[in-house]
């Protein structure tokens, strides 16, 4: 047997010697002073280590919601998706232009769809368009917004500065996409044939 | 698989103060202490201090984390103390509430990382108290050789399961009978033997893994 190779027992009693080593530990002395200290004193202190956690988390789904209800506000020109609204019907006759009336100088061209009826979620929907109806084309001339004049700046010595002119309205003409027709669905009844069974012979 | 109780070089703890039926040497303060005695509680610390404070270092394996534990125990087994009604000793009553505070900070993250930053200093302490162990009689070469011996398994015993680990230290303490650590554990008191026995078998194995033949 060498060195290294050692019996059960001998082992068993190393493994021993190695756990009451390990056990073999004292508390502090002052352990009853400050358990007597803490038994008039304020509540055990309290790991914080849940509370930041429940904090953290509650911080972060605060501002997750927050991100997602604040989104459409954060973009008011975007267009808004209403899949239960229909389709903007073209008005019978074109716009005649622009309908408000110019403030600063400053003309808008007609916002595409200004004419269509306003269908509100809860009111009762209108009878369905003719199937060859075209859908969210305008025919009219889409025209950029133009400025007629420009107040003079009151500002001292603005009369050496040369008068910005006139820009000319920019016109655009209006595209003509293929229009989106359905067809005409029709339903048939269904007819079924007679069948004939014949019973089968008798197993025997 | 049977149950081994045949531990032949294990400790047999004591049975003072265990679950098993008998005066309890604490009731007295106990009951002194339900009534608003600190002086009688502070008593009964005393008494229990070293058996509170081992098992937390068994189930936490760091003095500095036990020391808060044991201190954590006391102050909450008197806040609790109107509902203890005799039915355990006092001792094994007080060793489950050391116990199941000891598992709670087991389980903490500041723990973990704690312990996770501070392993590599452990372990250089370890071997600086290797080192300045006296000598005895034995030759430096057999003293080398036991010292390893007892380095191999303080680290083996580390990385056994948790179950059978909690069982071996407070077994081989000598400070808890089985029934108390049956109690502690929430076991009964068989299966604490099972689990020193295995905690043994396992050791011999990882021994016998890394180079430490026996005959088995």
């Amino acid at each position: 047997m060498t060195d290294r190779q050692l019996s059960d027992r001998r082992l068993d009693e190393a493994i021993d010697r190695a756990v009451r080593e390990m056990m073999n530990v004292e508390p502090r002395t002052d352990l009853r002073a400050r358990v007597l200290a803490e038994l008039g004193g304020p509540p055990a202190r309290v790991s914080l280590w849940p509370r930041l956690a429940f904090a953290a988390l509650t911080l972060a789904a605060a501002v997750t919601v927050l991100t997602i209800v604040q989104r459409p506000s954060d973009h008011p020109d975007a267009p808004q998706v209403a899949s239960s609204l229909p389709a903007p019907i073209p008005s019978p006759q074109p716009a005649p232009g622009p309908t408000n009336p110019p403030i600063g100088g400053i003309t808008s061209p007609p916002r595409m769809g200004s004419g269509s009826p306003s269908v509100s979620p809860g009111s009762s929907r209108p009878d369905p368009p003719p199937s060859n109806r075209r859908i969210g084309v305008q025919d009219r001339p889409i025209q950029a917004a133009s400025i007629d004049t420009l107040a003079a700046p009151a500002v001292e010595g603005a009369e050496s500065v040369e008068r910005l002119r006139p820009i000319d309205p920019i016109g655009i003409d209006s595209l003509n996409p293929l229009g989106i027709s359905t067809p005409d669905i029709v339903i048939t009844p269904i007819t079924v044939e007679q069948i004939d069974i014949t019973p089968l012979p008798p197993r025997r | 698989m049977p149950e081994s109780t045949d531990c032949v070089t294990a400790t047999e703890p004591r049975e003072a103060g265990g679950a098993a039926p008998g005066p309890d040497p604490d009731l007295s303060l106990v009951r002194r202490a339900q009534a608003g005695d600190t002086d009688a509680f502070g008593e009964l610390v005393e008494r229990n201090r070293k058996a509170v404070f081992r098992a937390a270092v068994a189930a936490l394996g760091s003095t500095t984390d036990a020391d808060d534990v044991a201190q954590e125990a006391f102050v909450l087994a008197y806040r609790k103390l109107a509902s203890f009604r005799g039915e355990a000793a006092f001792r094994t009553w007080l060793l489950a509430i050391t116990w199941r505070k000891a598992l709670d900070r087991r389980k903490s993250v500041g723990r973990w990382l704690r312990l996770t930053v501070s392993q590599a200093d452990h372990d250089s302490a370890a071997t600086n108290w290797i080192e300045h162990m006296p000598a005895d009689r034995r030759s430096q070469e057999e003293d080398l050789a036991a010292q390893q011996l007892q380095q191999a398994i303080r680290r083996l015993i580390r990385t056994l399961p948790r179950k059978l680990r909690d069982a071996l230290l407070l077994a081989g303490s000598g400070e808890y009978s089985y029934s108390q650590i049956g109690f502690i554990l929430g076991v009964p008191v068989g299966t604490v033997k099972w689990r020193v026995s295995e905690a043994r078998r396992v050791l011999k194995e990882k021994m016998a893994a890394v180079g430490h033949h026996y005959d088995g």
